[in-house]
């Protein structure tokens, strides 16, 4: 026997399956192409989603990490229906409040009651009692500056000499000055509220942290205090912090027993979000909307390879009849054209990651983003496409490998 | 005819096809029998033409000798090993390794060139691909195609395609070369063509079994057996 001391089965070298399967691909580029479209389109829409939303999180998360997660509020809690000025921070708030390590600086500040001191802002004294309409006055200590050291448009801030003295001068907000045409201080310009005249020191740009001081006019708070008295519950003081990185949220719990051991329930803080919670439900929120339209668009990658493969498969009956002939068997059959689809969703999810990614970077280059995208991203666009494909292969080779290579050898 | 058939001069020769009462029915709500009682015993070396009508049973006797089909009843033994006992796989693996198939039709498959097609054979029973395309390119050689190996199905002749089959049916060296109406699509010079290269396998001693409906081309076989509805009908010697 010629075979006799080989065990004789019909195999097939696993060379020799890739190669068929090769052929098989690359036979019919333009079909192939077709075949595939479908994949790209899921794999390319299902990477670029998950690329956009990493990167779409990345930049909330800079934004949010660099300012807000340094900066806290400590307000005043006076009940609302108070009709009674007061002013729970100490004196020496600033000197309580900078000796908490982490803090890298703080301002009280507070809003003029509108209502209970209206106030002209004018280059003129006026007598009686109506409100510039737009424009506010804010009592802060010197240390508002210190959170606007580069906003100084011209001119210097006040310091803690005016603070101290109860000085009568001002700062005035980019938009007031504007609005009082003073646009330089070569020459001493004097402002009033009401009556009250106010040396103006300097203008500002706008502050990040406060942007209402726009259309302002600063006045020290001890100026403030002897002239409108304590703020009330509407306009509360409250208290800006800046801290050092990382360091908000500790001083948010530390600063109303810093100020008050003796009542810290007497101030609310406004304390930094945690944003990574932020980010991570932004991406979520965004992944769970756009991953369901990709899944949606890969299944109809995987319809069309499976539609295309029976379309195929009928074209190909009479090949499978011969591979029956010359010994393939039903599960011969059922591999060549698993490996066939598998391949063909490699190919579409190699191309569609390539696609996608060059949408992520397009996406990012327009809108000055860094792109965020996880190196796992590479294999799980091939990977994906090789699922779909082989998913999409399971019933066309199942059908494939149950053709009885009589009835394929005689379909013409 | 039922008993076993064999002609004087293969007497020597040992078995390839041993068919023992071999019945084969088709199902359906009127039961067909295709074929009923067939004995015929086939040795190495032989061409055995099988002839008769359309429906005859001619092609499920081939294609049960081929194992591409199995008999509802009787017994086939192959080259001395009974093939009811050989599992599915080793049933493949003899079509593989130990017979060559050449259809009407050709069989081609068109997206590969000849020696791609050619080289097919054997694929199923692990010969690597490097031996296969070596072996195919003898086979061409022999059948005078050696130009015509990177030519695809499309390019060829209806003879050339039915050559190309003949290459990858012998290029495995197989015991058994199986031909059903192999020059059904051409015409009569071509034809002769195809039945001088299987005279010339013969005598070469490849064992040939080859059905047809031209009785013309009987007169290459050693012996030709008839088939009406399903028996064998008549065995003899051939004129040659």
């Amino acid at each position: 026997m010629r075979h006799a001391e080989k065990e004789q089965k019909s195999t097939i070298r696993v060379k020799d399956f890739l190669h068929e399967i090769l052929s098989a691909a690359s036979s019919r580029p333009s079909r192939t192409l077709m075949t595939i479209a479908g994949t790209i389109l899921g794999i390319a829409t299902f990477i670029g989603i998950i690329g956009f939303t990493q990167s779409a999180a990345g930049q909330i998360s800079e934004k949010f990490n660099t300012l807000e997660a340094t900066q806290l509020h400590l307000t005043d809690n006076l009940p609302k229906t108070s009709q009674k000025a007061a002013l729970s921070f100490p004196t020496d708030s600033l000197k309580r409040i900078t000796a908490l390590n982490g803090v890298k600086s703080a301002s009280l500040y507070w809003k003029v009651d509108s209502d209970v001191h209206p106030l002209s802002i004018s280059t003129k004294p006026t007598f009686g009692s109506q409100n510039s309409t737009g424009f506010a006055v804010y009592a802060a200590d010197n240390g508002l500056f210190d959170f606007a050291r580069n906003s100084m448009k011209i001119g210097i801030p006040f310091n803690s000499f005016h603070v101290q003295h109860q000085s009568h001068v001002a700062v005035l907000g980019e938009k007031t000055a504007q609005h009082l045409g003073i646009n330089d201080l070569t020459l001493p310009h004097t402002i009033y509220l009401n009556s009250e005249p106010f040396s103006v020191l300097g203008i500002l740009h706008s502050v990040t942290e406060l942007p209402e001081i726009d259309t302002s006019v600063v006045i020290p708070d001890t100026t403030s205090l002897k002239l409108y008295g304590k703020p009330t519950a509407t306009s509360p003081a409250q208290m800006m912090l800046r801290t050092d990185m990382g360091a908000a949220r500790l001083i948010a719990n530390q600063a109303p027993y810093a100020l008050r051991p003796d009542a810290p329930q007497n101030f609310l803080v406004d304390a930094p979000q945690d944003w990574s919670k932020a980010t991570r439900g932004v991406q979520s929120s965004l992944s769970g909307l756009l991953v369901g339209l990709a899944v949606l668009a890969l299944l109809i990658g995987c319809v069309g390879i499976a539609n295309s493969t029976l379309t195929s498969i009928f074209e190909r009956i009479p090949e499978i009849g011969l591979r029956r002939a010359l010994g393939a068997r039903p599960r011969h059959i059922l591999a060549q054209i698993l490996g066939e689809t598998a391949l063909l969703g490699g190919i579409g999810g190699l191309i569609g990651m390539s696609l996608g990614l060059a949408a992520i970077l397009g996406v990012c280059f327009v809108q000055s983003w860094t792109p965020v995208i996880d190196p796992m991203l590479l294999l799980l666009g091939p990977l994906l496409g090789i699922l779909t494909g082989t998913i999409a292969g399971i019933y066309p080779a199942v059908k494939a490998s149950r053709i009885s290579p009589i009835t394929a050898l005689q379909h013409l | 005819m039922e008993a076993a058939l064999e002609t004087t001069k293969d007497i020597s020769r040992p078995r390839l096809v041993e068919l023992r009462d071999i019945g084969k029915q088709y199902g359906g709500t009127v039961p067909t029998t295709a074929l009923a009682g067939v004995n015929l015993n086939i040795s190495y070396g032989e061409f055995v033409a099988i002839v008769g009508e359309s429906g005859s049973g001619k092609s499920t006797l081939l294609n049960i000798i081929g194992m591409l089909d199995t008999p509802t009843s009787g017994s086939y033994a192959f080259d001395g090993h009974p093939t009811e006992t050989m599992t599915p796989s080793e049933i493949a693996y003899h079509r593989a390794a130990d017979i060559g198939f050449i259809f009407q039709a050709f069989h081609l498959i068109p997206s590969r060139s000849a020696l791609d097609n050619v080289a097919m054979a054997g694929m199923y029973n692990g010969i690597p691909l490097r031996t296969r395309q070596k072996h195919a390119e003898e086979a061409l050689e022999k059948l005078g195609l050696a130009k015509k190996a990177a030519a695809f199905p499309q390019d060829l002749s209806g003879g050339e395609k039915q050559r190309v089959a003949i290459a990858r049916a012998i290029c495995n060296n197989p015991k058994l070369i199986l031909c059903d109406e192999p020059t059904g699509n051409l015409d009569s010079q071509r034809s002769l063509s195809i039945m001088h290269i299987f005279d010339e396998l013969h005598t070469e001693g490849m064992t040939l079994i080859m059905v047809t409906h031209n009785e013309k081309q009987t007169v290459f076989a050693d012996r030709v057996v008839r088939t009406r509805d399903g028996i064998l009908s008549e065995v003899e010697d051939s004129q040659v």
